[in-house]
């Protein structure tokens, strides 16, 4: 009589936490009474560890970390906080699926410790500064894509002369923000 | 005098105005903006402003409201003439006869006072008699026979009886004019008879050497008297 014992091949310790896997490994042969020669032949899977996490700005949501037989489909969304944008995935990423999400793959022998990184959401910032038919009137600053967060200043100057006609010129009186 | 130097630093001051650009209504030039959790548009808000300058001729002043005008406001200008004196009109870019001159600022202005000589009924500047301590020009204070208005025309002293124009005749080809002026023109007219008929025009246009002038006139033709009038005239 032949047992086959299933036994669970863990390809490499790696550092961390890593969750149980839900294999059952098969650890005991008990064979006998013997009566002849019996051969007992251990069958192996392979897993390998897939550790998803996030950095700064995120979340990462889908298959969890841990041990998985080779051929398993690991599956992660990057989820960005608000004002925060979903830049890559960086770590053992599998080749050419840096800038997916969500970052879908198949495990394979290659343990691998992936990171969704986040970046700051830009918002743009226009200003308007029109009187008397002209536009860009006193050539204001600011305008431009900014971090979210940033604390922005736009400026005039406190008097414009008509560059046609020297007895007009118009003073800044106020700003709306929207 | 005083009257005139105030007119005079007026029209410097006038021109002065025109150079800087100071601003009349409080500026708001810093707009802060953030954190930033959104895109945001900041508009600037402006105001124009329109520019009133003025000046004046050497006869009198400009008070008012000179200087940087909201649009859409009314600059008041107020021409004040010096004295004898009178305001004439406003030239620029309003042509006007009004006092005070009431500006619609809805572009710039530039404009200038004009002021005229206050004259007598007679037409006589009330300068010029007050320069001859005089207040009328209906009157002969030097008894030379003429007006004071008429020696004004003839610009001969109107208290000095010397100084007055007159003709007379030097032989039987030559009347003489007397007492001109550089500053006006003459003329001569005649006729046959003292008393009747139109005078006819022999010669006018001439302007005065300041002395007697001889004017050469034809022998007598078809009459044993002709008569001759001096006449003088002052352009305007």
């Amino acid at each position: 009589m032949v047992g086959k014992v299933k036994s669970l091949l863990r390809i490499l310790g790696v550092a961390g936490v890593l969750t149980a896997p839900p294999a059952v490994a098969e650890t005991n042969a008990v064979v006998g009474p013997l009566t002849n020669n019996v051969n007992i032949t251990w069958n192996w899977d392979i897993e390998s560890n897939q550790q998803i996490g996030s950095g700064a700005g995120g979340s990462v949501s889908g298959t969890a970390g841990g041990w998985y037989r080779v051929g398993s489909t690991i599956s992660n969304n990057a989820v960005a906080n608000e004002h925060y944008d979903f830049s890559s995935w960086s770590g053992d990423v599998p080749a050419g699926k840096e800038g997916d999400n969500p970052l879908v793959y198949v495990s394979d022998r290659t343990p691998r410790n992936i990171t969704a990184d986040f970046g700051l959401k830009q918002y743009a910032v226009t200003v308007n500064s029109e009187v008397d038919g002209l536009t860009d009137v006193g050539n204001p600053t600011g305008a431009g894509d900014y971090d979210a967060f940033s604390v922005i200043t736009s400026t005039v100057p406190d008097v414009v002369v008509n560059s046609t006609n020297a007895g007009i010129r118009y003073i800044p009186v106020s700003h709306d923000t929207d | 005098m005083n009257r005139l130097k105030e007119g005079l630093l007026n029209v410097v001051l006038g021109a002065c105005f025109l150079l800087p650009a100071v601003p009349s209504a409080v500026a708001d030039t810093n707009a802060v903006v953030g954190p930033l959790t959104s895109n945001t548009n900041i508009t600037w808000n402006w105001k124009k402003e329109c520019y009133l300058g003025s000046s004046s001729d050497t006869n009198g002043f400009v008070s008012g409201s000179n200087g940087w005008h909201g649009a859409g406001s009314t600059g008041i200008l107020d021409a004040v003439a010096n004295e004898h004196y009178v305001f004439d009109s406003w030239s620029g870019t309003i042509n006007s006869t009004n006092n005070p001159l009431y500006v619609a600022m809805n572009s710039p202005h530039t404009v200038q006072a004009n002021f005229k000589e206050k004259l007598t009924e007679m037409g006589t500047p009330e300068k010029w008699l007050d320069e001859h301590n005089l207040d009328e020009d209906l009157t002969d204070p030097d008894k030379d026979g003429h007006y004071t208005w008429e020696e004004y025309v003839a610009d001969t002293v109107p208290t000095n009886t010397e100084s007055v124009f007159y003709t007379s005749i030097n032989g039987p080809s030559n009347v003489v004019l007397n007492n001109t002026s550089l500053e006006r023109t003459y003329g001569l007219n005649y006729r046959e008879s003292l008393t009747d008929g139109a005078w006819q025009n022999y010669t006018n246009g001439i302007t005065g050497n300041g002395g007697s002038m001889s004017i050469h006139v034809d022998a007598k033709e078809e009459s044993d008297n002709r008569h001759y009038q001096g006449t003088v005239r002052k352009e305007e």
